[in-house]
């Protein structure tokens, strides 16, 4: 018979809470063992960083009717990146009618870091007591203070280019050098100040600068080729591939085992703590178990927490960490949708250049209710706007002109070189009523592991925010001598910005959280959730950095309670 | 990590994709190397205990093997995946209704939902398939039908709108079995016509 290994801690994911987790935990000597979903990744196969469209069959747009009959909602994948993202004909999940979640899903190592957005915000007590500002929900169980040195070392460890702006709702950082803005994009910053709305140059997990503990694992410089969605091969963009797991690999204490399809945390019956995780392989469809002193659940915000609905057992029977009752509520995602779309007519005469490789474009943070002067009267909370102008390789701009001919190519070369764009990043109340929950008509995926229904609905909240944005995109563009094409539209999806957040929450209460300010489960002391699950609000700040910075902080508590014997 | 102990030397199989495609669902199975074309062709549609309901011929293709089929599988819906993109508009005869409640004209809508909402995926169960029927080596006992619904042509369009209907009726905040009947109805006529 094997020996039973028992690891200090089995981690369930490889993204970008799982990642960070190995690289802490074994940095301070643990033992680890990461169950991947997916496959393995090499990027040397994988990766398309330096590929043309026309190096692909279908230039680059995929087979005819790939995304519709197989990743339907895998709404960024492209010809170059699919193999990053999972197939929805394998991996259901189900809603109510006429209620859309788009649910984004990588299951490979490295999951969504691999193609992610990069943007890397901090949030402030803005947003860690929001309910203190505006008597809303309630407030995070930790402050500003607490987690700034976490986001420190996160800046640090995984190389973030910005500057410091001043802006206290905004905090700044340990920053490399900022990517420089578009002449469009000064031109938008000028229209902004000039009505008094901040406007930064985006925060990106871009390497700008190679530090040494960026350079002994082989990551380089970004040489702004433009394929950060593909793959990036020098490692510039932070990705687990590139930086935690290496880290982490060469402690020597890390196994990784991908293609884990993990069914549930199996939960010692005397002690009503976790053992270890019952996962299936995801090729073979064989069965195994595997043991720990502590289980880290990083799968993913709703992986995550279908995992802990889906682990059941007599001291837990309505799911692991779900005595409060709140374990999968509170469902939160970030909404855009709401575009301005306008072109600088004095940019028209210039000489087309290369400037579509840059990662970092500029960003207007959140001007509502930061205090008595800007509270707005119809919302709560706020929204920024991510912008960009400059020159892209296909000229998208041509689908919304109207026309043929040899006018229709002058007005495609004008608004070529000069179009400028803003899309909304904005806040979503959490509210009990938009949740998750195992699916009750018993749908399963292709392991047969039950699935999740998701619940989740805008309220008049965002749809008023949604109505102010608009109005001040076409305020902003204007101010900055844009000349309009559109302003407006509808608001996206609950799931399309892939920043689905809560349903596992942090909390001081017991009673009304999952987690205690260490993303530890409150019903069940070794087991921690480090991903977007524990966020208690949303924010409109990109979460990456946070979940980072919570799971640094996770570690050094539970490596410390490890030590003392306490888990 | 240890291995478990597995019951039964044989493979659960726990769903199919399938495609809608005019009047036939298209799908396939894949075991180890062996991949095995399989089609749901419907007979007839109805609602049942408050559940929408097909039944029909599972048919299975695989190289250099004889075609089999499972007669009168019967495939229950469980559930559905609201669809993100364009709704498809209504059949003629149903033109003045609507998918689900219209949005406040003064607000920006969420896309996709309400009046715009739809479902792109609809899970089924299938009832219990004896493998030998079918000569492929996995149990059957319970396989789930994901159907996917992307139309491209007029007669997946009005499927796909019927469906959607059906599911809102059956599935949506409050249950309306007569008026899932008449969609079950105009499903059949469209899909055994």
């Amino acid at each position: 018979m094997q020996a039973r290994r028992v690891y200090d801690a089995v981690i369930i994911g490889s993204g970008a809470a799982g990642g960070m987790a190995a690289k802490e935990l074994t940095e301070r000597g643990h033992t680890v063992l990461v169950l991947e979903a997916g496959p393995p990744v090499n990027p040397q196969r994988d990766f398309s960083s330096h590929k043309w469209p026309y190096e692909a069959m279908y230039r680059g747009f995929g087979p005819p009717g790939w995304k519709q009959n197989e990743q339907w909602m895998q709404d960024t994948a492209g010809d170059f990146s699919r193999h990053f993202y999972i197939k929805d004909t394998e991996h259901p999940y189900t809603t109510d009618p006429g209620k859309p979640f788009l649910w984004v899903r990588a299951r490979i190592v490295g999951g969504k870091t691999l193609h992610w957005g990069r943007l890397s915000w901090r949030l402030s007590d803005l947003d860690f007591k929001a309910a203190s500002h505006d008597g809303f929900d309630v407030d995070w169980p930790i402050s500003y203070g607490e987690i700034e040195p976490y986001y420190d070392r996160a800046e640090e460890f995984i190389g973030v280019s910005g500057n410091n702006d001043g802006l206290w709702y905004q905090p700044d950082g340990k920053f490399l050098p900022p990517m420089k803005l578009t002449c469009g994009e000064q031109l938008l910053r000028r229209g902004a100040e000039k009505l008094g709305r901040a406007a930064i140059t985006s925060r990106v997990a871009m390497l700008t600068g190679v530090k040494a503990h960026h350079q002994r694992y082989g990551r380089a410089l970004c040489h702004y080729c433009g394929h950060c969605g593909d793959g990036c091969d020098v490692g510039a963009m932070f990705s687990s591939v590139s930086s935690t797991l290496p880290v982490a690999a060469a402690t020597g204490k890390m196994t990784l085992r991908p293609n884990s399809v993990v069914r549930h945390i199996i939960i010692d019956t005397n002690t009503a703590k976790a053992k270890g995780v019952a996962y299936v392989d995801r090729l073979t469809h064989r069965e195994y178990e595997a043991f720990g002193k502590v289980v880290i659940v990083a799968a993913s915000t709703l992986e995550s927490t279908r995992l802990l609905l889906n682990s059941r057992s007599r001291q837990h029977p309505t799911g692991l960490g779900n005595s409060s009752g709140v374990l999968g509520h509170y469902l939160v995602d970030h909404f855009g949708g709401i575009n301005g779309f306008g072109v600088f007519p004095t940019l028209g005469d210039r000489e087309s250049v290369n400037e579509d490789g840059k990662a970092a474009g500029l960003f207007i943070p959140r001007f509502q209710n930061l205090d008595d002067k800007t509270r707005h009267p119809k919302f709560l909370r706020g929204y920024g706007f991510e912008c960009s102008s400059g020159q892209r390789m296909f000229p998208g701009v041509a689908r919304g002109i109207d026309g043929f001919g040899s006018e229709f190519k002058q007005q495609v070369r004008r608004r070529y070189l000069t179009p400028v764009f803003t899309t909304v990043r904005a806040s979503m109340l959490s509210r009990f009523d938009n949740f998750v929950e195992i699916d009750p008509g018993g749908v399963v995926d292709a392991w047969g592991i039950p699935v999740l229904k998701v619940h989740i609905q805008h309220s008049d909240n965002e749809r008023e925010m949604a109505k102010d944005a608009a109005g001040a995109t076409e305020e902003i563009l204007r101010a900055a001598g844009a000349e309009m094409i559109s302003a407006g539209g509808q608001i996206t999806a609950p799931g399309r910005i892939i920043h689905e957040l809560g349903t596992a929450r942090m909390g001081d209460d017991p009673k009304k959280s999952v987690l205690n300010k260490y993303n530890q489960v409150w019903d069940c002391p070794n087991v921690f959730v480090t991903d977007g699950a524990a966020f208690v609000n949303s924010a409109n700040q990109n979460p990456t950095l946070t979940i980072l910075a919570l799971t640094m902080r996770a570690c050094e508590y539970m490596s410390a309670e490890m030590k003392r014997g306490n888990l | 990590m240890t291995q478990r102990a597995t019951t039964g030397a044989v493979r659960k199989l726990h769903s199919i994709h399938f495609l809608a495609a005019e009047r036939e669902f298209r799908g396939s199975i894949e075991l180890g190397v062996n991949r095995y074309k399989v089609a749901f062709i419907p007979a007839s549609v109805a609602v049942t205990d408050g559940k929408l309901e097909i039944t029909g011929d599972v048919a299975i293709t695989g190289k250099g093997r004889s075609p089999l089929s499972a007669k009168s599988v019967r495939a229950t819906l469980a559930s559905v995946q609201a669809g993100i993109g364009a709704a498809p508009p209504a059949p003629a005869r149903f033109a003045t209704r609507r998918l689900g409640p219209q949005a406040n004209p003064d607000l920006p809508r969420t896309e996709a939902t309400d009046a715009t909402g739809f479902a792109g995926t609809l899970y089924f169960h299938l009832s219990p398939i004896n493998r030998r029927t079918l000569g492929i080596p996995v149990d059957m006992s319970r396989v789930q039908m994901n159907l996917r619904l992307a139309p491209t042509s007029q007669t997946e369009r009005e499927l796909q709108w019927l469906f959607s209907a059906a599911a809102a009726a059956l599935l949506g905040t409050t249950q309306d079995q007569a008026l899932a009947r008449e969609y079950a109805d105009e499903i059949q006529r469209l899909l055994t016509s």
